[in-house]
């Protein structure tokens, strides 16, 4: 099954976030032991682009296929249904990641419009952050739909 | 939740309390007070559950939104939480350092109409009640290379301070080198040697035994951190009035309370840590002036978090 | 509570069963839980989620899977079995040998179970399967010598039980050397009887010149696992800056020393790393959710006084919560699982006096042991992909591993000084 046969977008923004992260981080530890000096947002900003990769690598995992999942209890069901429940599970899936996503906006974005809620050491609004949450469910809901469309299209042409 | 008093379950109202520490930190003695006093008040019709170890929320931030959110309904927040999470600057005022002289000053000026109005702009922009504040113990500088007694002391040492730009700029200005790593990590970092030396409360500093490992403690007193007893507008205005002057009321004797508790257990920390052999030195006015005049940069330079105005205001109202 | 633990349990599990992921079937459980019992309002799914993702030492996660995809791809692996096989290849049972120490050594820098299975096995399975030991047995000690590894330091699950119990990750990583040890040396003697039974030959003694040149080939790949650990035992650096560090030194030496990858291949690996690690991290906001959930219906604290109730003889105590989370371990995966049960067990552990390191090595140790079984056995499944036999062959091999590495993880438990003696000693 050659679904998908370029990286998708998430792909691109984890390399990103996770090479900023280290980036970051190493920056810090030389600053610490060569200019004996702290790099003061470090711990901040790698926290935060942290939590921005933590929503979308999850996104990007179903791309992968790497969900911890337990195998062995689909094994329970006769083999005819099982088909049915993954599409129930993923239907359940994907409900629960709008309905996350949909709350995850207005939460986000009613922090936005307060802006006063800054974060400690950069003085960005934390709402910026809470966005990543929303941000990461809505393009998971996204995924889970092309995956079941592309898996439609595959029984369809009978292969 | 590990609280012990839920067996009653016929309360008419819940007060869920987030705590971050544990259940023997003095932070939750205090809050068991109120737990006891508001229901003993109210004659059970309220109940108090006290959440430790963060079992509810496990940051102050996060704590301090579930009572924003109406998911808990009270909160102890330090007063540096409460100005990151919303626009009242005026709450950073808590962190000058060097500012007031002893704990008698700090309560004055928690009184002070300079500092009501603070706390009212608090309670109508989170839509809060404030009950007032007590404090969790002077800060103190612990470590293991020398006595600190003068602002020059301080060259070379690394120490470990609150994630705070005010705390990290002194222990910059005084020629040290700041090092805000996570509280799990303090002790082996400083056994370890990856830091020299900390800031933080005298009764921590003996509860977390650190004083095993830095002989050297100086009493700079250079903050107190208030915390600030805060619950939910909307919860406090669905209780009928007899509930809530109850609730004013026990709220009031647990500050109090907590206030000279906090004040013994200082005295006490202090004691059991000569005795065990650090050295404590307490700083006279002069060489605490000594350190104020020193940090005026910094605090030119982290003055806009607090608001020039603002810090006017109170510099008058201190007579300073 | 009880109806409360049986709807969070029951459709956690129903909806398992639709092969959903944990995380999902979690955070759907949870939040039903949550608006039926009318407890809170959606917003603490996202303050919880937010605050638990917020934290520094979960970074070293992502980026020791990351440092584990560089060293495998970068030869590493390959130089370290090459050492290896010199020093003890001509024993009885060599490749054996081989095999648990380089996984452990592996482990050690990657602190993931089925990255050492894959790589390690890649090698050493073809390898043993053409030196005459029999595919089933291969097999067993490539999935029990990678199943066992990250028990030894730095581990992810170590990182975890240190945020969730607050205790020093650095200290948790110390306590984890000396069982980390007695598990390899178990494994290393279980090989020695199979072995000499089944006559598994070592090879040819290698000469004094070919140990040299084969030390001089892996120095730099020998050099990760102390610079790493070493940063962190001497205080160098934290366990967070210490797999900053095992990414940069294992690029540097993949890069320009053994000249095995280019930077062409970097942004494959971080995306590798990223999608592993996305289907980890996100169990992590999900479980605090739902650790709220429990600490509003007061679950630990009665079902501590539950277990009470049933004993108070500590030592019985301990070994019902051995044998659960070991349980627990052959049915779930070891992040998820110590998540979930872990902030349960924790406050009965700890009212039996229990020191919470010697705690978290003993639930990781009970977690891991169980990823060696069937239904859920990662470890076991990846290599028996590799040499391409149904997995039920092992268990005639399998089966005598996992019972010498039970009675180790008893002694293990009830010898708390084998896990704190070095920490005491350190500190
Ligand atoms: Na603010
Ligand atoms: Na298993």
């Amino acid at each position: 099954m050659k679904v998908w046969k370029k990286t998708p977008i998430e792909g691109y923004i984890c390399f990103v976030l996770l090479s900023l992260i280290t980036i970051v981080m190493g920056m810090e530890i030389v600053a610490r032991y060569i200019f004996n000096d702290s790099f003061r947002i470090a711990s901040e900003l790698s926290r935060y682009l942290f939590i921005w990769f933590i929503f979308i690598s999850s996104s990007y995992a179903i791309v992968e296929k790497t969900h911890i999942r337990i195998e062995a209890f689909i094994l329970v069901w006769p083999k005819k249904i099982r088909p049915h429940l993954k599409f129930l599970g993923n239907l359940l899936w994907f409900l629960f990641s709008l309905f996350i996503a949909f709350m995850g906006f207005q939460y986000s974005i009613g922090m936005l419009q307060d802006s006063t809620n800054l974060s400690s050491a950069m003085r960005i609004p934390v709402g910026v952050i809470y966005l990543s949450i929303p941000i990461g469910y809505a393009l998971m809901a996204m995924r889970l739909l092309q995956t079941e469309y592309l898996a439609f299209k595959d029984i369809k042409s009978g292969s | 939740g590990e609280t012990e008093s839920s067996a009653t379950g016929d309360a008419e109202y819940t007060i869920r309390n987030p705590i971050i520490v544990s259940e023997d930190n003095f932070v939750a003695i205090t809050m068991k007070k109120f737990e006891e006093l508001v229901e003993e008040k109210t004659e059970g019709r309220i109940e108090v559950e006290n959440y430790y170890n963060g079992t509810l929320g496990a940051s102050d931030e996060e704590a301090l939104q579930l009572v924003f959110d109406g998911n808990a309904e009270i909160f102890g927040m330090s007063s540096f939480v409460g100005a990151q999470a919303t626009s009242v600057d005026g709450l950073n005022i808590f962190d000058i350092p060097f500012l007031f002289e002893n704990r008698d000053e700090l309560y004055e000026f928690v009184d002070s109409p300079v500092a009501e109005d603070i706390f009212t702009e608090f309670e109508e922009e989170t839509n809060t009640k404030i009950f007032g504040t007590y404090d969790i113990g002077f800060y103190g500088m612990l470590n293991n290379s020398h006595p600190i007694e003068e602002p020059n002391d301080l060259n070379g040492l690394t120490l470990r301070t609150p994630q705070s730009s005010m705390y990290m700029d002194l222990v910059e200005e005084l020629g040290g080198n700041p090092s805000p790593i996570t509280q799990a990590e303090v002790y082996s970092a400083l056994q370890q040697g990856t830091i020299d030396g900390l800031m933080t409360t005298l009764p921590l500093m003996h509860d977390y035994q650190y004083h095993e490992l830095g002989q050297h403690i100086t009493v700079t007193a250079h903050s107190y951190v208030p915390y600030i007893l805060t619950m939910n507008g909307d919860f406090y205005n669905s209780l009928p009035v007899d509930l809530q002057e109850a609730v004013e009321e026990a709220a009031q004797e647990m500050l109090e309370w907590s206030i000279n508790y906090v004040e013994e257990e200082e005295k006490e920390a202090i004691e059991k840590m000569k005795e065990e052999g650090t050295e404590v030195i307490e700083l006279t006015t002069e060489q605490r002036h000594h350190f104020f005049e020193e940090v005026q940069p910094v605090i030119e330079k982290n003055i806009d978090s607090v608001g020039v105005e603002t810090y006017e205001k109170v510099l008058d109202s201190l007579d300073k | 509570m009880l109806f409360t633990l049986l709807m969070l349990f029951g459709l956690f599990f129903l909806l398992i069963a639709t092969n959903m992921p944990v995380a999902i079937a979690l955070g759907i459980s949870s939040l039903a839980v949550l608006l039926v019992n009318n407890m809170a309002t959606i917003d603490m799914y996202l303050t919880a989620s937010f605050t638990a993702s917020d934290s520094l030492p979960l970074i070293a996660i992502p980026l020791f899977i990351l440092a584990g995809d560089i060293m495998s791809k970068g030869g590493i692996a390959k130089r370290l079995i090459q050492f290896v096989e010199t020093l003890v290849g001509s024993f009885t049972g060599g490749l054996g040998i081989i095999t648990v120490i380089t996984s452990f050594i592996f482990a050690a820098i990657s602190g993931s179970g089925p990255a050492t299975v894959a790589v390690i096995g890649g090698i050493m399975l073809p390898y043993m399967i053409e030196r005459g030991y029999s595919k089933e047995y291969s097999t067993s000690l490539v999935a029990s010598a990678g199943s066992m590894g990250p028990i030894i330091p730095p581990s992810i699950l170590f990182i975890l039980y240190g945020v969730l119990a607050n205790v020093s990750i650095g200290d948790l990583f110390i306590a984890g050397i000396i069982p980390g040890m007695m598990i390899g040396l178990t494994l290393i003697i279980v090989n020695y009887f199979i072995s000499k039974k089944e006559n598994y030959t070592g090879t040819e003694k290698k000469t004094f010149n070919d140990v040299v040149k084969s030390l001089n080939e892996a120095k730099f790949a020998l050099l990760a696992p102390i610079v790493v650990l070493g940063g962190i035992y001497g205080g160098v650096f934290t366990p967070t800056e210490a797999a900053v560090i095992a990414v940069f030194y294992s690029l540097l030496v993949s890069l320009f020393i053994h000249k095995e990858i280019n930077f062409k291949d970097i942004p494959s690996i971080f995306m590798n790393a990223s999608a592993v690690s996305g289907g980890i991290m996100i169990l992590v906001g999900v479980a605090a959710l739902f650790g709220r959930i429990l600490s509003l219906e007061q679950i630990p604290n009665q079902l501590s006084q539950f277990i009470a109730g049933i004993t108070t003889n500590p030592f019985i105590m301990l070994l019902v919560i051995s044998v659960f989370l070991l349980i627990v371990g052959m049915f779930m995966e070891t992040v998820s699982a110590l998540m979930i049960f872990v902030p349960i067990l924790i406050p009965i552990a700890l009212h039996l006096g229990v020191d919470p390191l010697h705690f978290g090595i003993i639930a990781s140790i009970n977690l891991t042991l169980g990823q060696l079984t069937p239904p859920m056995g990662i470890n076991l499944f990846v290599a028996s992909r590799i040499s391409d036999l149904p997995f039920e062959r092992t268990f005639k091999y399998l089966f005598p591993i996992l019972g010498a590495l039970i009675i180790t993880m008893l002694i293990i438990t009830y010898i708390p000084q084998l896990s704190l003696f070095l920490p005491e000693l350190l500190n």
